[in-house]
């Protein structure tokens, strides 16, 4: 059933749930309908609207005050029904062995095995709508150092459409929209979550009572409302190591310079997709990546002058020196020519991190302030791999790369830095309370009923798009949760 | 209607006539190529062009 909060006068009304869980993006909507197929009563809680409103995303506004202020804050999420999923590409991938370790600093990796991770490897396929022969089809990369990225394609599978009907219709799933998240209410010594205090756009309360707790909101807004709630316990819930907030990943897309295609057949099939080997990540003491060549075979001129445009840069591109020259002039392309892209892992770091701001939303909720910082080890693996890449592809002898200076020296700054939209961290999954949110069963430490879904519980980020992994990790706390009286 | 209008015209004059050979002889007086940087492996690297020692040679 779908229930509009704001047509809600009575809050007396609502009923006691098995299961309550705020945000309705993949990972909510994965959580409720896995307890809802186990016969449990799920309120499934949505902030904004089935579709998109200003009203409703005007809610993520927050600062960002760390590298590249980019706009990750309110431009990456999408706060209504379906969440994230109504935007995202629909690439699928997942991590390798490596990416479980643990990281530099004494970061540990992550505390459950791979094989436990994705033991919902198939479930996970169907509800992202992959082909049954998803990743299997990978062409063997024939150098030593690099290895072929293995991923699929989801059509992309929109939540919001897919899943809509079926919550209308479901018995064990009420899914509430228009209902705002302001504070989460604990008793038993401050450590059970005794209701979930929500606000519809009208400004009127309601209480939100069940057995377990489930915050499935993004990366940032897990981390905001468990330190916003902080009228019981000054630091936030789960904060009693200093632990929420910090460790804001993201995957670094580095511009790393271009190449020149020298053996034409070898890329009759377009781009190339790489990981570095396992004994490169080894050898080198570097994180995971994907590294993207996208070859140009048709440069075309446009504008009302194009066949003059085309005309002079077919005669420049035929001469190597001047096409040398042009190009210090200008950013010129020949055919055959390609630019490199990149997904860098981030190493976890305490001081990228979110934290409350001093203003505050109309709901009296603080906003967010995000310091997304890199470290030494950062650098020396966005520049490990840009020379290891480059090396690979003249041993092999396919493409001759031509890398920018800040991956050549390392006294430059990288100015070259973005982003993939790929929030991960702030509420990690470790077994040790010091160095995580929640622990392996993504229930938050120190506390008996609330649980983190997303990829907010995420140790290291890997080299790998997050979506798929997240789905996962939502099925089997589903099942866990399922499985507790 | 003027095919062009006059804050083209001046907005061109500034670009072919100042602004393109400031930008040509900038570059002219900058070195073309830097010097080779050698890896202690199979590689050089030569104006960011990460190349095979060996296929130095041959070229040469």
């Amino acid at each position: 059933m779908i229930i509009d909060l704001n047509l809600l006068s009575d809050p007396s009304k609502l009923k006691q749930y098995d299961v309550c869980i705020c945000g309705s993006g993949p990972a909510g909507i994965t959580v409720a309908r896995t307890l809802a197929a186990k016969g449990k009563s799920v309120a499934l809680l949505e902030a904004g609207s089935l579709a998109y409103t200003e009203e409703s995303q005007k809610l993520y506004e927050g600062k960002s005050i760390g590298i590249n202020d980019w706009d990750a804050v309110e431009n990456c999420r999408l706060r209504f029904f379906g969440g994230t999923s109504n935007h995202w590409s629909g690439l699928c991938s997942f991590f390798d062995d490596t990416d479980f370790e643990s990281r530099p600093d004494g970061i540990p990796g992550w505390p459950i095995s791979k094989t436990e991770a994705y033991k919902y490897f198939d479930n996970a396929k169907e509800i992202l709508d992959l082909p049954k022969n998803a990743f299997l089809n990978t062409p063997k990369w024939l150098g030593s150092n690099f290895k072929s990225f293995v991923n699929a394609k989801s059509p992309p599978t929109r939540f919001n459409i897919k899943y809509q009907d079926e919550l209308k219709k479901s018995d064990n799933i009420d899914l509430f929209i228009n209902a705002n998240l302001i504070n989460i209410q604990l008793v038993d010594n401050l450590k059970t979550v005794k209701y979930l205090e929500v606000r519809n756009y009208k400004k009127v309360n309601f209480l939100f009572t069940a057995k377990q707790f489930v915050l499935a909101m993004g990366t940032i807004e897990n981390a905001r409302m468990l330190l916003a709630s902080n009228k019981q316990i000054k630091s936030g819930i789960g904060n009693q190591h200093d632990v929420v907030g910090r460790c804001y990943m993201e995957h670094f897309n580095i511009g790393y310079g271009r190449f020149v295609v020298e053996d034409q057949k070898f890329w009759k099939n377009g781009s190339i997709n790489l990981n570095p080997s396992v004994a490169l990540i080894k050898k080198t003491k570097i994180g995971n990546a994907v590294i993207s060549f996208d070859p140009s075979f048709k440069v075309v001129s446009y504008g009302r002058t194009r066949a003059l445009k085309q005309a002079i840069r077919n005669f420049i591109c035929k001469s190597e020196n001047a096409t040398e020259f042009s190009r210090k002039l200008v950013d010129f392309n020949c055919e055959g020519d390609g630019f490199i892209t990149s997904m860098i892992e981030q190493s976890p770091n305490r001081d990228s991190r979110v934290t409350l701001d001093t203003s505050q939303d109309v709901f009296g909720v603080p906003k967010v302030t995000l310091n997304w910082q890199f470290n030494q080890y950062d650098m020396h693996t966005i520049r490990t791999i840009g020379m290891e890449v480059a090396k690979e592809m003249a041993r092999l002898g396919v493409a001759r790369v031509q890398l920018v200076d800040y991956i050549l020296d390392k006294n430059l700054p990288i100015t070259d830095i973005g982003h993939h939209c790929h929030q991960m961290g702030t509420t990690r999954m470790s077994a040790d309370p010091k160095h995580g949110v929640v622990n392996e069963n993504l229930k938050v430490h120190g506390n008996n009923n609330l649980f983190v879904a997303g990829s907010s519980v995420f140790p290291t980020g890997g080299g790998c798009n997050p979506t798929f992994t997240l789905t996962m990790l939502a099925i089997r706390l589903g099942e866990h949760i399922a499985m507790l009286e | 209607m003027l095919p062009m209008s006059i804050n083209n015209r001046k907005r061109n004059f500034l670009k072919f006539s100042v602004l393109l050979p400031i930008a040509i002889v900038s570059k002219l007086v900058t070195p073309k190529f830097s010097y080779p940087i050698f890896t202690d492996d199979d590689i050089v690297i030569i104006n960011g062009w990460v190349l095979l020692k060996s296929d130095l040679k041959q070229e040469h």
